[in-house]
């Protein structure tokens, strides 16, 4: 088991806000990113798993071989895949549950189950190929994504790192500009996350930080940039509170380039999220010493992302489902967080022993 | 809002005050269509045709398995956008919009029922009336994050008609019904300003929740705001409690209780074809005034 670090600490904080914004309508999301700044918690997400990739790629020591990162990354991908589909299989038999129990037809209509129980023969296509996601259960399949196209990024900086910036970039702004989309199926429409958008930010991720990690200079880039990401941090939250979005309509072609949109992950949402990383760097050391077991917590929800991502991911729909029946106070909500988070901190508790017995 | 800092706040709003201008100008009552009363027959009264109508259509009757007690729709507007599209001899692009039930098109998909039955009867009832539909989901997304979502499709997509199944997932996320309107209001201000017709679709009726007083407040701010924005609305929670007495049955879940959400969904594109209907009609009637 590897000590606290800054990435694994954001990662399991990234998880809890994720968990707590899965559960619309609770007063507890004002404590979550999305209310302070353009981007959001699956920003973070992505953006710290590309800087987690440089530690797969370059070793914590020395750098790996071509082709044991490679494989890695693959079977990573493999990993994620399998634990989408066990997820979304979980849900969609909650939801089945849900509604065969309370006698409510409401609960096989949610977030886009619909397909899973009426048209269950392309569903299950759909579910295997991941072209079939339901709202709140989309994310892992763009990290599958993600990985299969970091692999190519990953070869490609062999030669250069640039150059797999560069491509990147390249493949971003394509995107936006002749939005390719990832079409679903059977329900038609786009990813909720697009890929070949979202790729950037977690090449931007593994750039950082082998960046970092390569020139002597980039402590000082980073202490140099500081008050200006802070300021523009700040920017970014002022833009958030007055409740600033620009109009789809009134911004020029290529629109998305000009908007705060999700789907297309807009500059506007990386450049929030590259300001927040630089200024909340230097935070991580000061943290860890003013509250270190809340540092150890999320830190160890962090080394064991996958896991307390699917159980935050199924908590969330049960929290879901207890609101919807219930009446939901505020006592009821600090019930569904408190639950939630001792269960997540369970979950990597149990993955933790179970890797490190293995 | 509370946790907002004056100092912050009143720089940003110099910064973007220009906009927000613009925006409130735009979505000013005075650019929406003229006052309509609340609740419609069940056949609008055609508005005095200053000339001959130009559009041959009638409003349809409901086909028997979907009669109902209560309007099915509310509201007198005129959807002109739809009607001048007609006029140009061009289809008309339509999205339907909403809760996972809009999803799923081609022809053999069972989902397919609604979207894919609403362009049938629409092209069959308005002669000359070709659909491009274009079904859009929200999945599991409330009306503040969806709002983004449906303005970026509609400055891509262009539609002439959005036909929306509103308030469904905020009513599951226990949204405050007050919140909720002020969204829905902000967003059909906008497509007002934009010249995009709108035809607003009720939640489903659960007999579980008929009592619910969160579900059903959800559903008594759509009427308030459909009324209020001039908007046509299908009444499916009303005509759905309608069906539901006229098919009584002790589960949901059972065979016979599956198959009446699968009518409310048949129904459903049956009351939605009448409002858009009589919005055409409506807008002949006032023969495109102010477009």
């Amino acid at each position: 088991m590897r000590p606290p670090n800054a990435i694994d600490f954001w990662r399991g904080v990234a998880l809890v806000m994720i968990f707590i914004n899965h559960i619309p309508g609770m007063d507890y999301s004002i404590l979550t990113m999305r209310n302070y700044a353009i981007s959001d918690a699956a920003e973070l997400f992505v953006f710290l798993a590309g800087c987690s990739l440089a530690f797969v790629v370059n070793g914590r020591s020395e750098k790996k071989t071509l082709s044991h990162s490679v494989s890695r990354l693959l079977l990573r991908a493999f990993e994620i895949w399998q634990a989408q589909i066990v997820t979304i299989s979980v849900a969609v038999a909650m939801l089945g549950a849900a509604a065969l129990y309370f006698n409510d037809p409401l609960f096989l209509e949610w977030h886009g189950a619909g397909p899973a129980f009426v048209d269950t023969v392309r569903a299950s296509i759909g579910m295997v190929l991941l072209t079939y996601q339901i709202g709140y259960f989309n994310i892992l399949p763009l990290y599958v994504v993600l990985l299969l196209i970091a692999t190519v990024a990953v070869v490609i900086a062999r030669a250069s790192i640039w150059l797999a910036l560069a491509a990147s970039i390249t493949l971003y702004a394509a995107t936006l500009t002749l939005q390719l989309r990832l079409p679903s199926w059977p329900a038609e429409g786009a990813w909720f996350f697009n890929p070949l958008s979202w790729q950037l930010l977690i090449v931007l991720g593994y750039v950082a930080m082998t960046v970092k990690r390569e020139h002597p200079r980039a402590e000082e880039f980073l202490k140099r940039a500081w008050p200006w990401a802070t300021a523009l941090m700040l920017f970014g939250t002022a833009v958030v509170w007055v409740d600033y979005r620009p109009d789809p309509m009134a911004v020029p072609f290529p629109q998305y380039l000009f908007l705060f949109d999700k789907e297309y992950l807009s500059p506007a949402r990386i450049v929030s999220m590259l300001a927040i990383a630089i200024a909340f760097y230097p935070a991580f050391p000061l943290l860890s010493r003013r509250i270190g077991p809340v540092v150890r917590y999320c830190s160890r929800l962090g080394r064991n992302s996958l896991a307390v991502f699917c159980m935050a991911s199924l908590l969330a729909l049960g929290g879901q489902i207890a609101r919807y029946l219930g009446q939901p106070t505020l006592l009821f909500d600090t019930a569904i967080v408190v639950i939630g988070l001792v269960v997540l901190g369970v979950t990597a508790w149990i993955a933790e022993f179970r890797s490190s017995s293995a | 809002m509370d946790r907002r800092i004056p100092v912050v706040f009143g720089l940003a709003c110099a910064l973007v005050a220009g906009t927000h201008l613009d925006e409130a100008r735009a979505n000013s009552p005075s650019r929406l269509p003229a006052a309509i009363p609340l609740a419609a027959p069940a056949v609008p009264p055609p508005v005095q045709p200053a000339r001959r109508p130009m559009i041959r259509a009638d409003l349809p009757d409901a086909s028997v398995e979907c009669k109902v007690k209560s309007p099915s729709y509310e509201g007198r507007s005129a959807l002109r956008s739809v009607r001048r599209a007609l006029l140009q001899k061009r289809p008309v692009r339509v999205v339907a919009l909403g809760s996972s039930s809009t999803v799923g098109v081609g022809a053999s998909s069972p989902l397919a029922s609604y979207p894919v039955r609403l362009e049938n009867d629409l092209e069959g009832v308005i002669e000359g009336l070709s659909v491009e539909m274009f079904p859009r989901g929200q999945s599991g997304e409330v009306a503040e994050g969806a709002a983004e979502r449906l303005k970026a499709e509609v400055a891509e997509l262009k539609p002439d008609l959005i036909v929306w199944q509103v308030g469904t997932n905020d009513a599951v996320a226990r949204i405050d019904s007050e919140d909720f309107g002020q969204q829905l209001r902000e967003t059909l201000a906008w497509l007002a300003s934009h010249n995009i017709d709108v035809v607003l679709i009720d939640p489903q009726y659960v007999e579980r929740l008929s009592k619910d007083a969160r579900y059903v407040s959800i559903v008594n701010e759509i009427a308030t705001v459909a009324s209020e924005m001039r908007v046509l609305l299908v009444n499916r929670f009303d005509s759905m409690a309608d069906l539901a007495r006229q098919h009584p049955g002790t589960s949901y879940l059972s065979s016979d209780r599956f198959h009446l959400n699968d009518l409310g969904y048949r129904c459903m594109a049956e009351y939605a074809t009448r409002a858009i209907v009589s919005g055409i009609l409506q807008a002949d009637a006032e023969n495109g005034a102010g477009h």
